[in-house]
């Protein structure tokens, strides 16, 4: 999925999304996630989406389970308690969906190696400061995380903080403070770096398109043709619903 | 019509390839600097002495941020020869802010060279720099096949350069008076008032240690140090400096080998800091609390962080945010809240970044008094000259290992 052209990038990832939310199945949205999974991992991606379903999805689903299972005990718009069953299976649908929708997400941006960023969002339409702060997103993500960790390391060099990872679970409030504070100062410094270096002028001369690749162009085809066929799918089950599909 | 007077800086160079100024801090070079590249933006560069922030904050690896840059691929910029001369080719997939700080301001020179400005002006940016890639960028931006532009260079080791390029005072080029400097000079002899400590005997046995992707940063170090003592570490960017004040301060695990203190084995990570405590290249990243006596952690202990401000000049600002304060003076508090640490052991990284002559002769002369309170303290510095005033101990380190141990005359 790396080399795939910006364009079927950005159409798959619109069509996965509105389909996720036509789909009314929970086994649809299940094998959406297996396939989404076996491209996540093409790219290297499936342990930090596994991650992601460990960290996030699960609680999260724990939760909604136990809001619209056992308290409400009824989907939304049923009165309370008439269908513990039909509350559990709403609870499903919703994670599933943000599982999908993440999953979609992560195949969709954080394959993009970072020597084509810059060709790619150009090749979603995006122009001035809109592909800056585009930029900037991709690129704030792992400057905060070191920028965290060299904090910690910080507090551990003087003796503030134990070593054990637990320790250092404990002091993430406290790394918001720092952290505001280096993002304020970074934008402060580097305001005056990019007005005199005209830094807008020069992100607007980043190369626009790279080299297609015949194996970009299949990898575009296939992940265009995998989202519209889920597509026509799910509009398809949406007017003829499957009985004993839950 | 008056005609607005000629720039003294552009008066300065009269041909020059390099102009140099020398001067103490607050005497007006930055400001200096930075008007003159403000006066006409386009073909006029500054590159300041934090050299983290002159990066555009847009690219995920120093390639990305060079043909940003550039405009064009990395090879055909006009960086392309100082990346191969400064050897930082295998450091290009890199992200910039894993980068170490020599690392770092060789990035920063290579953006700037990108860029082909008419004249840039390095304020204290080369400080970073190991001996042989500072001498490497003087004879790039001097060189003739080299970028054709004008530098004008502040910097505190300008004893190190070479003679052909002698300074030129601030003195004689500003026309305004330079704003008094906020903070009292260091104070040595303070820190007489500190309690003694007695710090234990440190031993390495064939210590192994690295990171994900650079697994033999330190390889098969060993090393005894004793207390009460002054070493100076020195060796190029990248040869384990910062990984070995890691390991020994415990914010880092070693991978194989044994740390003792005292001829007892340690394990320094389950409680880093606490023996050795570590100063950080990069002062933003070492202050983290909202005044400068809270720095000093004075509510655990007031009394020591009464006498560390004290020596280091620093009680007339303890209330004030250690960020809003000039890089120096940041500098300055950020070695403070160190030294303020119960630690027996100090191991200070590059701690005269930005500092002049006279503050470090200073401060100088407060390690050696710490050192004679029973501290032992271990120095990573370029300037050679701040080596020979400490007269500790002298380590060289190479590809991981100590090369060589000598005394000093």
């Amino acid at each position: 999925m790396s080399r795939v052209p910006p364009v079927a990038r950005l159409l798959a990832l619109i069509i996965i999304v509105v389909a996720t939310f036509i789909d009314p199945y929970l086994a649809f949205l299940a094998a959406a996630i297996v396939i989404l999974a076996f491209f996540l991992a093409t790219d290297g991606l499936l342990w930090k989406y596994l991650k992601f379903l460990l960290v996030v999805q699960l609680p999260m689903t724990v939760m909604l389970v136990a809001v619209w299972g056992w308290m409400a005990a009824a989907p939304p718009g049923k009165p309370m308690g008439s269908d513990p069953r039909g509350g559990v299976i709403f609870a499903f649908l919703i994670s599933l969906r943000l599982a999908v929708l993440c999953g979609a997400f992560q195949l969709a941006m954080l394959s993009i190696p970072s020597q084509l960023l810059p060709a790619t969002l150009r090749g979603w339409g995006l122009r001035g400061e809109g592909l800056v702060v585009a930029l900037g997103v991709f690129a704030v993500e792992p400057e905060f995380k070191i920028r965290a960790e060299q904090i910690i390391v910080a507090r551990r060099a003087r003796g503030m903080l134990g070593g054990s990872r637990w320790a250092g679970f404990k002091q993430l409030p406290y790394l918001l403070r720092p952290l505001f504070v280096w993002s304020i100062r970074s934008a402060v410094h580097r305001a005056d770096v990019w007005e005199q270096r005209a830094m807008l002028l020069r992100v607007q001369k980043l190369p626009a398109r790279e080299k297609t690749e015949p194996f970009s162009m299949l990898a575009g085809v296939a992940a265009f043709c995998f989202s519209f066929l889920w597509l026509v799918v799910v509009i398809l089950v949406h007017w003829f619903p499957l009985r004993g599909i839950v | 019509m008056t005609q607005p007077s000629p720039n003294p800086l552009l008066e300065a160079l009269d041909g020059r390839r390099i102009l140099a100024i020398d001067g103490p801090n607050f005497s007006g070079r930055t400001d200096l600097l930075r008007r003159f590249c403000r006066a006409a933006a386009d073909g006029r560069v500054y590159l300041g002495p934090e050299v983290y922030f002159a990066l555009s904050g847009l690219t995920t690896s120093m390639r990305q941020e060079i043909e940003l840059h550039a405009g064009t691929s990395v090879e055909n910029s006009r960086a392309a020869g100082a990346i191969e001369a400064l050897d930082i080719a295998s450091l290009l997939d890199h992200h910039p802010a894993k980068l170490s700080g020599g690392e770092q301001a060789c990035l920063t020179v290579a953006c700037g060279m990108a860029l082909k400005p008419a004249h840039l002006a390095i304020d204290c940016a080369l400080e970073q720099l190991d001996h042989h890639r500072l001498q490497t960028t003087l004879q790039i931006l001097q060189g003739t096949d080299g970028p054709s532009h004008c530098a004008i260079v502040t910097d505190n080791r300008l004893d190190e350069w070479p003679a052909g390029l002698a300074p030129v005072d601030i003195a004689t080029l500003r026309r305004s008076n330079p704003r008094p400097p906020p903070t009292p000079p260091i104070n040595p002899d303070s820190i007489v008032n500190a309690d003694s400590v007695k710090a234990p005997a440190i031993e390495i046995r064939n210590l192994s240690a690295g990171y994900k992707g650079r697994e033999n940063v330190l390889h098969d170090l060993s090393l005894a140090l004793a207390p009460g003592k002054i070493y100076t570490l020195q060796g190029a960017n990248g040869a384990g400096k910062s990984t070995f004040a890691k390991i020994l301060c415990g914010v880092l695990r070693p991978t194989t080998g044994d740390i003792l203190f005292d001829g007892n084995t340690a394990r320094p990570w389950k409680t880093p800091g606490k023996t050795v405590a570590y100063h950080l290249q990069n002062p933003d990243v070492g202050l983290f609390e909202s005044t400068v006596a809270q720095e000093m952690n004075d509510a655990r202990n007031p009394a020591r962080a009464k006498v560390v401000m004290e020596a280091f000049g620093l009680s007339a600002i303890a209330q004030r945010n250690p960020l809003s304060l000039p890089f120096p003076i940041r500098k300055r508090v950020s070695l403070a809240a160190v030294i303020a640490c119960p630690a027996p052991w100090f191991f200070l990284d590059e701690p005269t970044l930005g500092c002049d002559a006279s503050t470090i002769a200073a401060l100088a002369d407060l390690i050696q008094k710490l050192a004679e309170k029973g501290h032992g303290v271990i120095v990573v510095s370029h300037s050679e000259k701040f080596v020979r005033l400490l007269q500790g101990i002298h380590l060289k380190m190479d590809g991981g290992r100590i090369l060589q141990m000598s005394v000093a005359e």
